[in-house]
């Protein structure tokens, strides 16, 4: 193969693992608009206090050590032991679990007849609320981020991808990174998991049921309050794979919570009703804007096109095809 | 219709109820029903008489709708049924058929029984689904197909049968005979009647086709602009000559508001 073609493959697949981190958040997203028509401003928040939590539990950090301290002048901060990973992610999925009731309680059932513009203002208070309360609970500063998972480059895939190169061009292999693949393998897992879950259990029927139509579902007694509480606890978990697979790349920080304007132009281009539709949005959104920024942006732009590339596909995916990809008729609530 | 099915014993108890939509809209001004167990009660009126308004009042989802009982009380086997949700009722017995079926289009025929039993244990839910297939054989045939895809008459039926997951004892049955051919129209009455008969079921069915509904209850009200005008034995009703004449078409003097014939007056029972 041309080094070229090797190079344009690099890039894609890179992408697309990219990308899959877009679709999980994009995901979670899509889950709470299907099941309760709102559209979450907070998931990106989710993700940040997700990982914030995960980190905290593992080192065995203080939570609100600042405030204890404050009031009572003790000097506390660690509890002094780690928390095994896998245990340490059961209780973060526990602590979102607790975070989704409380929105449901406390949000969602006071303002379920209003408009959904209103809902919405609600979720931008919630996700300015939360990055607080995660600051306050474990602390601001930039926190590493390691649940065991390797990294760093394959040196397997570099070893066999050296020898595609055509006889006499020097080409050293390409450099894929593991901690990409297993995020890869962990969300096609998760995806398969949700789609069983939907598909074949009483709760995952319920759930679609509620998606389609409120009414129909509250009729027939299903309780929505539940099903929203499920559902936030789906996209809390969501959003925690999404937190650990950025957070053990780039750490955990405030900007952890920005992934989720990645996922706006997923949304538009995949459509805000569909699963499949933010999955490969997701993808093609990562491995357009890298295939973009390497074939163009980069030699003729002056780079950094990844900023705006998704955003300007997206709309012009809007201005031909308003639904999405894969969207059906956005769902009003009743 | 025979009287066999119908008992003396009141399930539901319907008092001189008030409705209000988004604080405002006063839509029922005083209804006032009973339904026996084992009957079919007929509602019956024009657009926009009030007839979903009372069966939503009825099953609790009113408040998903911003409307609000303001005055009367309804009674379930005589104990109040404010403050319980449709999901509670569900559980009591009590489950409403929406008008215009909405049936879960995306999901199959047979997820959408399915969801019906959502109250109920798994085994329940089986021996359901064979009770609805025998009553509804059309529906076993249609069962792996997305039920948006159906026709009028196979929603219909998909939400009769989905309600009938849920083990009912009182079905809130609204409008279903909307848009669908005569010939249908009979074969869901003649299903319903059935299961009234040998299932038990008791039914509260609103109704504009007066015609249809008054050969299949026991008992009918007609409710006018949110108030009750009339009610009496179905056989009765459909000799009265106001009701043939407004409800039925076969007076042959010009259409007038049915409160403005000086022979009727106006019953208000159980005002306060
Ligand atoms: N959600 C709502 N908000 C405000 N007004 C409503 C609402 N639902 C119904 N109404 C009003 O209440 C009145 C009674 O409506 P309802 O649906 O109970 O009538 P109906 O007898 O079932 O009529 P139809 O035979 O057309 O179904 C109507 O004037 C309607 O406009
Ligand atoms: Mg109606």
């Amino acid at each position: 193969m041309p080094i070229w073609l090797l190079n344009t493959l690099e890039v894609s697949i890179n992408g697309l693992m990219t990308g899959v981190l877009y679709s999980l958040v994009a995901l979670g997203f899509v889950l709470i608009f299907k099941s309760s028509g709102v559209f979450n401003y907070a998931q990106g928040v989710m993700a940040l206090f997700a990982a914030q939590s995960l980190v905290g539990i593992q080192t065995g950090q203080v939570p609100f050590a600042h405030l204890i301290n404050a009031i009572t002048g003790l000097h506390v901060s660690r509890f002094g032991f780690d928390v095994p990973s896998i245990l340490a992610i059961i209780l973060t999925t526990l602590v979102m679990v607790v975070f989704a009731w409380v929105v449901v309680r406390v949000i969602m059932v006071r303002l379920v007849n209003q408009e959904p513009i209103i809902l919405f203002m609600a979720t931008i208070g919630l996700a300015y609320f939360m990055e607080g309360f995660g600051d306050l609970m474990w602390g601001a500063e930039l926190k590493s981020l390691d649940v065991g998972l390797p990294s760093g480059g394959s040196f397997w895939i570099e070893d066999v991808t050296a020898q595609w190169a055509r006889e006499g061009e020097t080409y050293w292999g390409m450099y894929v990174d593991t901690l990409d693949i297993w995020a890869t393998v962990i969300a096609v897992f998760l995806v398969a998991g949700l789609t069983i879950f939907a598909q074949y259990t009483k709760a995952g029927t319920a759930m679609r049921a509620v998606a389609d139509d409120h009414q129909a579902a509250l009729s027939v007694g299903i309780s929505l309050n539940r099903i929203w509480i499920m559902v936030w606890s789906i996209a809390g978990f969501v959003a925690l794979v999404a937190g650990i697979m950025w957070g053990a790349k780039s750490g955990v920080q405030f900007s952890l919570s920005l992934i989720a304007l990645k996922a706006l132009p997923v949304l538009m281009l995949g459509g805000f009703t569909s699963i499949p539709g933010a999955i490969v949005g997701g993808l093609i959104i990562g491995m357009g804007e890298k295939l973009f920024e390497f074939a163009i942006g980069a030699p003729f732009l002056g780079g950094a096109t990844e900023n705006w590339f998704a955003y300007v596909l997206a709309l012009l995916f809007l201005v031909f095809r308003p639904q999405g990809l894969f969207g059906d008729k956005i769902i009003e609530r009743v | 219709m025979l009287d066999t099915a119908q008992t003396d014993e009141t399930l539901l108890e319907v008092n001189n109820i008030e409705v209000i939509y988004n604080h405002v809209i006063l839509v029922l001004k005083g209804v006032s029903l009973k339904v026996p167990r084992g009957g079919i009660t007929a509602l019956l009126g024009g657009n926009g008489a009030g007839k979903s308004t009372t069966l939503k009042a009825i099953s609790g989802l009113l408040a998903s709708e911003r409307g609000e009982v303001t005055k009367g009380s309804i009674l379930y086997r005589g104990a109040t049924t404010q403050d319980r949700s449709p999901n509670d009722l569900v559980r009591g017995g009590v489950i409403q058929v929406m008008e215009g079926r909405h049936c879960f289009e995306h999901l199959t025929v047979e997820e959408n029984l399915m969801t019906g039993a959502y109250t109920r244990s798994a085994a329940e839910a089986k021996q359901g689904l064979e009770m609805v297939y025998n009553y509804f054989p059309r529906l076993r045939e249609r069962r792996k197909s997305q039920a948006g895809y159906t026709s009028g008459g196979e929603q219909q039926m998909c939400a009769i049968g989905r309600a009938l997951m849920s083990k009912p004892e009182t079905v809130l049955l609204d409008e279903p005979s909307m848009g669908l051919a005569p010939q249908l129209v009979e074969e869901i009455f003649g299903i319903v009647k059935s299961l009234n008969e040998q299932e038990g079921v008791s039914f509260l069915l609103a109704e504009q086709n007066t015609n249809v509904a008054l050969r299949y209850a026991h008992y009918g009200y007609i409710l006018e602009s949110g108030r009750v005008v009339m009610d009496g034995v179905a056989s009765e009703l459909r000799e009265n000559p106001d009701v043939k004449e407004f409800y039925l078409g076969v007076g042959d003097e010009g259409r007038k508001s049915f409160r403005d014939v000086r022979s009727y007056r106006r019953r208000k029972r159980w005002l306060s």
